[in-house]
């Protein structure tokens, strides 16, 4: 695996990741207003960090308003999605091979950022019951524009399937020729259903859907496993075993929860439910050679807002494990 | 065997940032030309702080008052970068205070005391050798790369119970003085190589 932190063309942030003995690195969509991410301004991005040492291995995420008009449904879809072929082609001229997306119309929800943890440390958590009493809580990055935002009227499960559907169907063709993998993100958290809006990547055989309904070798999933880990009744490992055996993880969060939906913390890795080893050994067993990325993570005194020292600690820990696990077990 | 850290003496941020970071055994270090007077402080900040005091780690050497005050204190251990004297070193055996002077191998090995082990290239085979005489063990260096976990998983099977630290953290851009970015990664190294190697000893491959 190759292990990756998200970084922007920032000197500081690059030295960063340097520093820490990264060679790879994730960065976010690039979004002009334009609706289309341009040959120039991904090669000025790629090349800085070439530059740095670093290979830019995922585009994390599509920008979202160059296709919420598609994950909702209504008018400027095809405008958009054409837009986004347009991207795609372009990321695939430019040599970015993954393209990672995501369909959640309400955007990720969270409850609480509390002193909770170990030593006082701030874990993010999702409790469904705060949730439905207080949307307020879990959507306080509601900012007024149009996305994410609460539609005007239920969306079912069918219409955010037949959204996904309409859009797969266009660009994964057009993915596949610019020899660029699109890997969707599960809707984090995973409750399948929020203000009347459904969620459809909650679950292993939502998962195993999007993969089945338009099937290529382009076609796959953003692994999180955070995400996954805190999907009900989900064993995060096996479904690393299930989805990795069908070489349908093309890019992995790296995160470690504690509880299930209706009720979770992020934690440290050494400390939540997932066994961080076995999940480690998974990847190796399927022969995954993607980019993981360390995921957020709990907040500790004194950081920045980079939350530096907390990302050292965990890009030190997914390194000391695979070193330890390949010394000792080969 | 276990994760801990080097923390300074005063420094109740870095308690509290290793105590986030899944640290419970602490080696704190005085830099004290008077050692004596604070160990006692140290270690009851220590507690408060809901962490254990693995060790007090001396700037300087060790004396037969220090040795007493550390006693005194509940000091367990002490670990001091200079040579033990053989008087010194059986007042603290009386005392039931484990002192433990830094040495590089099992040629260094002190007669009079217990060793603060600086493992070198070589040391997965000398983990044998050092073992019936070992206090602590001080990682120097960067982690990756240097046959750490050969060395935790042969320091396992040799039953070492105590504790595990890194010393030398990398220095990373816009860190303070401390270094607590370079801790906090080497912090993670250490722990994910430990809990590697417990889960390698429990289900050998």
């Amino acid at each position: 695996m190759k292990i990756a932190l998200m970084a922007s063309e920032n000197e500081e942030e690059l030295r960063f990741l340097q520093q820490l003995g990264l060679r790879h690195v994730v960065g976010s969509g690039v979004d002009d207003g334009s609706g289309v991410m341009d040959v120039a301004s991904l090669e000025r991005r790629r090349d800085r960090f070439a530059e740095a040492g670093l290979d830019w291995g995922v585009i994390e995420n599509l920008p979202p308003l160059q296709y919420h008009h598609i994950m909702f449904g209504e008018e400027g879809r095809q405008e958009q999605v054409d837009k986004v072929c347009r991207s795609i082609e372009n990321m695939g001229q430019v040599g970015i091979p993954v393209l990672q997306y995501q369909w959640m119309l309400l955007g990720g929800l969270r409850t609480e950022y509390s002193p909770t943890g170990r030593g006082g440390a701030r874990y993010p958590r999702y409790d469904h019951a705060v949730a439905e009493r207080m949307p307020a809580a879990a959507m306080d990055w509601l900012g007024g524009g149009p996305y994410p935002r609460i539609p005007d009227r239920p969306l079912s499960r069918d219409e955010v399937w037949a959204n996904l559907t309409w859009f797969l169907e266009r660009v994964v063709p057009v993915a596949e020729t610019a020899g660029v993998k699109l890997a969707v993100h599960p809707d984090d958290a995973p409750v399948p259903e929020y203000m009347g809006v459904a969620r459809i990547l909650v679950d292993e055989a939502g998962l195993q859907r999007v993969i089945d309904a338009v099937p290529s070798p382009h076609s796959g999933l953003g692994f999180c496993m955070g995400t996954v880990g805190t999907m009900a009744g989900v064993d995060t490992v096996a479904a690393i075993r299930r989805f990795g055996g069908q070489g349908r993880i093309f890019f992995a969060h790296f995160r470690n929860p504690r509880g299930q939906v209706p009720y979770f913390d992020e934690v440290f890795p050494d400390e939540g439910d997932i066994d961080m080893v076995e999940a480690v050994r998974a990847f190796d067993a399927v022969g995954f050679d993607g980019v993981v990325r360390i995921d957020h993570c709990p907040g500790v005194i004194g950081d920045n807002p980079r939350a530096d020292r907390s990302f050292a600690y965990q890009v030190g820990y997914l390194q000391g494990m695979v070193e330890a696990l390949n010394e000792l077990e080969g | 065997m276990y994760l801990s850290v080097n923390v300074q003496h005063g420094q109740d941020d870095q308690l509290i940032l290793v105590q986030q970071l899944g640290v419970e055994g602490v080696v704190v270090v005085v830099d004290d030309p008077e050692p004596a007077t604070v160990l006692a402080a140290a270690r009851h900040r220590v507690e408060r702080a809901g962490l254990t005091l693995a060790a007090v780690e001396l700037t300087t050497g060790v004396t037969a008052a220090v040795v007493e005050a550390a006693k005194s204190a509940g000091v367990s251990m002490l670990c001091t970068p200079a040579a033990v004297s053989d008087e010194v070193g059986a007042a603290a055996e009386a005392a039931g205070v484990k002192l433990a002077s830094r040495c590089a191998g099992p040629a260094e090995l002190p007669g009079a005391a217990w060793a603060d082990w600086v493992p070198g290239p070589d040391a997965a085979d000398e983990v044998e050798a050092m073992a019936p005489r070992l206090g602590a063990v001080r990682l120097e260096g960067a982690l990756a790369d240097s046959g750490l976990p050969r060395l935790l998983a042969r320091l396992r099977a040799a039953g070492y119970a105590g504790p595990v630290r890194a010393a030398t953290p990398p220095e990373l851009v816009g860190d303070g003085t401390w270094r607590h970015k370079g801790r906090a990664y080497d912090l993670g190294f250490l722990a994910a190589a430990l809990q590697a190697v417990a889960a390698a000893g429990a289900s050998p491959a």
